[in-house]
C-alpha cells in the first residue's frame, strides 16, 4: 500500500514538474538587406550588425538574413537562416557557419535594379510566424526607398501584430538632400504603414551605440 | 446652514438652542452611553485578558516542553560522550590487559633467572683436603719420634703440601667469588628489566585511573541530566546557544562554498540539459546544477551518518555494522563519482569559455583574430584549478553534515525559546493594551461628561444642598415613615378583629 502511494506521489511530482516545464522565451530576428543600387556599399556595416546579433543571440533563438531585391517575396532571397541548437557548443558552430555564409554573400553580391521592401517584410512575417518565437523582430537595413518593377502589387495590409520593425542605417538619398521633407515623409509613411498593421516601429541610425541595438 | 436657520434670523439663538438640546440629550442618555462604553471596553479587555492568559499558558507549556527537549538532547549527548569514554577505556584496558600475560611471563622469567643466579651464587666452597686428619695423627706422635729426621722430612713435606694446597684453595675460592660476582652482575639486568616493567605497569594503571575519573565525571553529568537539575539545564542552554550560533556560521560558509560550486557547473550543465527549457522561471540547466550539488550534499550526509559521526537517521545508525560499512562504501563511491562528474564539468566549462572567446574574436576580428588568439600562449592553470575545485568542493561540503546536525538539534530549542519569548511579549502587549483600553474608556467617559457639563453641574448643585436642609428633610421623611408605620398595625387590627371574633 505504502509502495503504491510512493509510486503515485513520485508520478505526481514528475507530472507537476512536467506541467511546470515551459519553454524559455525565444527571440526571432529577421534581417533584410537592401542590395539595390549604391546601397550595396553599406553592406559591410550590415555584416558587423549581423556579427553583433550572432554574439547576442542565445540557444533556441532564430536568426535569418534575406536580401531585398527587385522581387523579395521569394525564398531564394533568404541568404541564411538558423534556429540555434539548445547546446551552446553546437550553437557556436552554427554561428560560425552562418557568419561564413554571410561573408560569402557580401563578397559576391550583385546590385539589384529595384527595391521590394514590402515583399521582404511579408516573407519575414511568414518566416517568423512559422517559427513563432516569443519576440519577433524584423530589421530592415535599407534607405527605405521602395522601387517596384512594373506589374508588382504591394499595396496590401502587412498585418504585423506582435512584430517590432526596426529600420537600420536609413541613409539619405541625393533627392533627400535637395528636399529633406521627402526623407521625413518617407519615414513617416513607413511608420504609419507598420503601426496600422499592428506592429511597432523603431529607427536606428547610430549603429555604434550598443544600447540602441539591444533587443 | 440648517442649524443656524432653526430660528429664522437668529443664528446665535439657534446654535444656543441646539447646544442646549444636545446637552440635554447627552445628559439623559449619559447612563446608557457610559454603560455602552463600559460594555465595549469590558468586551475588549476580557478578550485581551483571555488572549494574554492563553499566551502565558502556551509560553509555560512551550517552556516546559523546551526543557524536556533540552534535557533529552543533553541526555543523548551525555550518553554519546559516556559511550565514547567507555570505548576509550575499553580500548585502553583491552590494549593493556592483552599484554598482561606477556608481561607476567616476562616478569616470571626474570624472577626465575634471578633465582637461578642466586642459587648459583649460594654454592658451598670445596671442603678442606683430608690430609688434615693425617696432620692430626702426626701431632699425636710421641715427642721422641717427633725429633726423628723422617718425621721432620714428613712434616716438612706436609707443610709444603699444605702451603701449596692453601694457595690452590684460596685461588679456587677467589675464582668462585669472582664467578658469583659475575652471576650477580648478570642478575642486575633482570632487575632493571623487572623495574622497567613495573614502572610501565604503574603508568598504565595511572592512565586507567585518569580515564576512570573522566568516566566518573561523565556519569555525574549524565545523572544530573537524568535528574533534570537546574545546573544541568543552565549548562545545556549556554552550550546549545553557542552551538547553534557556531553551526549557523559554519553553514553560512558552506552555503558560500555551494554557491561557488554551483557557478562552476551551471554553465556546462547547459550542454547536458536543454538550455531552452525553464521550470518556474529558472533554466532547467541551472536547476540541474543545483540538484547535483544537493545530491552531493545528501550522499555526503549519508556517508557521514554511515561512518557514525552524526546521528540524524536512526535507520542508518541502527544498521548492522557490516551493512553500515557496505552502505558507507556505496555512499563514498557515489560521492567520488559525482566529484569526478563535477571535475569533468569544470573542464567542459573551461572549454566552453574558450570556444565562446574564440567565436567572439572571430565575429569581431574575423579569421585573423582567431588565428592570433589560437597562436597565443594559454596557461592550463585555470583549467586545472577549476577541475581540482570541482573534485574537492563536494568532499569539503560533505562535512556540512556535522554543523547541520548541530543546527537541527539546537535549532529546535532555540526556536522554541524564541516562541516562548514571543508569547510572553505578545501577552505583555495584550495586557498593556487592555490597561490602555480601560484608561481610554475612563477618558472617553470624562470627555462625554465635559460635553454635557451644564446639566451635570445642575445635578451636582442639587445633590450638594446644605446639610441643615438635608437634616430637616431627613427628619420629615422619618416622621412620615413612622406615621405610616403606626397607622398600619391599627389597620391590621381593624382588619383582624372580625376574623378573631369569628374564630372565638
Amino acid at each position: 500500500m505504502i509502495k503504491t502511494i510512493k509510486i503515485i506521489a513520485l508520478l505526481g511530482a514528475v507530472l507537476i514538474l512536467g506541467a511546470c516545464t515551459q519553454q524559455k522565451p525565444t527571440t526571432g530576428l529577421y534581417l533584410l538587406l537592401d542590395t539595390s543600387g549604391t546601397y550595396t556599399k553599406e553592406l559591410k556595416k550590415a555584416q558587423q550588425i549581423i556579427h553583433y546579433y550572432l554574439a547576442q543571440l542565445e540557444p533556441g533563438d532564430s536568426f535569418a538574413v534575406a536580401r531585398i531585391d527587385s522581387g523579395s517575396f521569394s525564398e531564394t532571397d533568404i541568404i541564411a537562416k538558423v534556429t540555434f541548437d539548445h547546446r551552446p557548443s553546437r550553437a557556436n558552430e552554427q554561428k560560425r557557419v552562418f557568419s561564413a555564409t554571410i561573408s560569402k554573400f557580401i563578397e559576391t553580391v550583385q546590385s539589384s535594379a529595384y527595391t521590394d521592401i514590402s515583399g521582404g517584410l511579408l516573407l519575414a512575417k511568414e518566416y517568423l510566424n512559422e517559427i513563432n518565437p516569443n519576440k519577433k523582430y524584423i530589421m530592415v537595413f535599407s534607405d527605405m526607398q521602395e522601387e517596384l518593377p512594373k506589374g508588382y502589387k504591394r499595396d496590401f495590409e502587412l498585418n504585423l501584430p506582435g512584430f517590432e520593425v526596426i529600420a537600420l542605417n536609413v541613409t539619405k538619398l541625393r533627392s533627400d538632400n535637395q528636399d529633406p521633407t521627402q526623407y521625413m515623409q518617407r519615414l513617416k509613411n513607413w511608420q504609419q504603414r507598420i503601426e496600422q498593421s499592428g506592429g511597432t516601429w523603431r529607427m536606428i541610425n547610430d549603429l555604434e551605440r550598443e544600447e540602441s541595438l539591444a533587443l | 446652514m440648517f442649524v443656524s436657520n432653526l430660528i429664522p434670523g437668529e443664528p446665535v439663538l439657534s446654535w444656543l438652542l441646539v447646544i442646549i438640546a444636545a446637552n440635554l440629550i447627552l445628559y439623559f442618555i449619559r447612563h446608557s452611553a457610559h454603560q455602552l462604553l463600559d460594555s465595549l471596553t469590558l468586551l475588549v479587555v476580557q478578550n485581551l485578558k483571555m488572549l494574554s492568559h492563553a499566551l502565558v499558558k502556551t509560553a509555560r507549556q512551550m517552556s516546559k516542553r523546551n526543557r524536556e527537549v533540552l534535557l533529552e538532547h543533553g541526555k543523548q549527548q551525555a550518553e554519546r560522550e559516556l559511550e565514547r569514554q567507555f570505548i576509550r577505556l575499553g580500548n585502553l584496558v583491552e590494549k593493556d590487559l592483552a599484554r598482561y600475560p606477556t608481561i607476567q611471563r616476562n616478569i616470571e622469567q626474570n624472577i626465575s633467572h634471578m633465582e637461578d643466579k642466586l642459587s648459583q651464587t649460594s654454592e658451598v666452597p670445596a671442603p678442606l683436603p683430608e690430609w688434615t686428619e693425617a696432620v692430626e695423627s702426626i701431632t699425636r706422635l710421641k715427642d721422641t719420634t717427633k725429633n726423628d729426621a723422617v718425621v721432620g722430612k714428613l712434616l716438612q713435606a706436609i707443610y709444603e703440601a699444605f702451603h701449596k694446597q692453601q694457595g690452590e684453595v684460596l685461588g679456587t675460592y677467589r675464582k668462585d667469588i669472582e664467578k658469583r660476582h659475575g652471576l650477580l652482575k648478570a642478575a642486575m639486568g633482570h632487575w632493571r628489566h623487572l623495574l622497567q616493567k613495573i614502572e610501565h605497569l604503574h603508568e598504565q594503571w595511572q592512565n586507567l585511573n585518569e580515564q576512570s575519573k573522566k568516566v566518573d565525571l561523565q556519569v555525574d553529568r549524565f545523572e544530573n541530566m537524568v535528574k533534570g537539575t537546574d545546573k544541568a539545564e543552565r549548562l545545556l542552554k549556554a552550550s546549545n546557544t553557542t552551538q547553534f550560533v557556531i553551526s549557523v556560521i559554519v553553514m553560512a560558509i558552506a552555503g558560500f562554498g555551494a554557491f561557488v560550486n554551483y557557478n562552476l557547473i551551471a554553465l556546462p550543465m547547459s550542454e547536458l540539459m536543454p538550455a531552452t527549457s525553464q521550470v518556474a522561471g529558472y533554466n532547467v540547466a541551472d536547476i540541474g546544477a543545483a540538484v547535483i550539488i544537493m545530491l552531493e550534499l545528501t550522499v555526503g550526509l549519508f556517508f557521514i551518518e554511515a561512518i557514525g559521526i552524526t546521528r540524524l537517521f536512526p535507520v542508518i545508525h541502527f544498521m548492522e555494522d557490516k551493512k553500515r560499512i557496505i552502505f558507507a562504501w556505496i555512499c563514498i563511491i557515489f560521492l567520488l563519482a559525482l566529484c569526478s562528474v563535477e571535475a569533468g564539468l569544470a573542464y567542459m566549462r573551461e572549454a566552453m569559455v574558450a570556444d565562446k572567446a574564440l567565436l567572439t574574436s572571430f565575429l569581431v576580428g574575423g579569421e585573423e583574430a582567431v588565428s592570433a588568439s589560437a597562436s597565443a600562449e594559454h596557461s592550463n592553470i585555470p583549467m586545472i584549478g577549476q577541475m581540482v575545485l570541482g573534485f574537492v568542493l563536494p568532499l569539503i561540503l560533505m562535512f556540512v553534515a556535522i554543523p547541520f546536525e548541530s543546527f537541527i538539534h539546537t535549532g529546535r530549542h532555540v526556536l522554541g525559546n524564541m516562541v516562548v519569548h514571543l508569547c510572553i511579549l505578545a501577552s505583555t502587549l495584550a495586557r498593556s493594551f487592555s490597561i490602555f483600553m480601560k484608561q481610554f474608556n475612563n477618558s472617553l467617559k470624562h470627555v462625554y461628561d465635559i460635553l454635557c457639563f451644564a446639566p451635570l453641574w445642575v445635578e451636582h448643585m442639587i445633590e450638594s444642598k446644605p446639610d441643615s436642609t438635608k437634616k430637616v428633610q431627613a427628619e420629615l421623611d422619618r416622621q412620615a415613615l413612622l406615621e405610616s408605620d403606626s397607622s398600619k398595625p391599627k389597620k391590621l387590627k381593624k382588619d383582624a378583629t372580625p376574623e378573631t371574633q369569628k374564630e372565638a
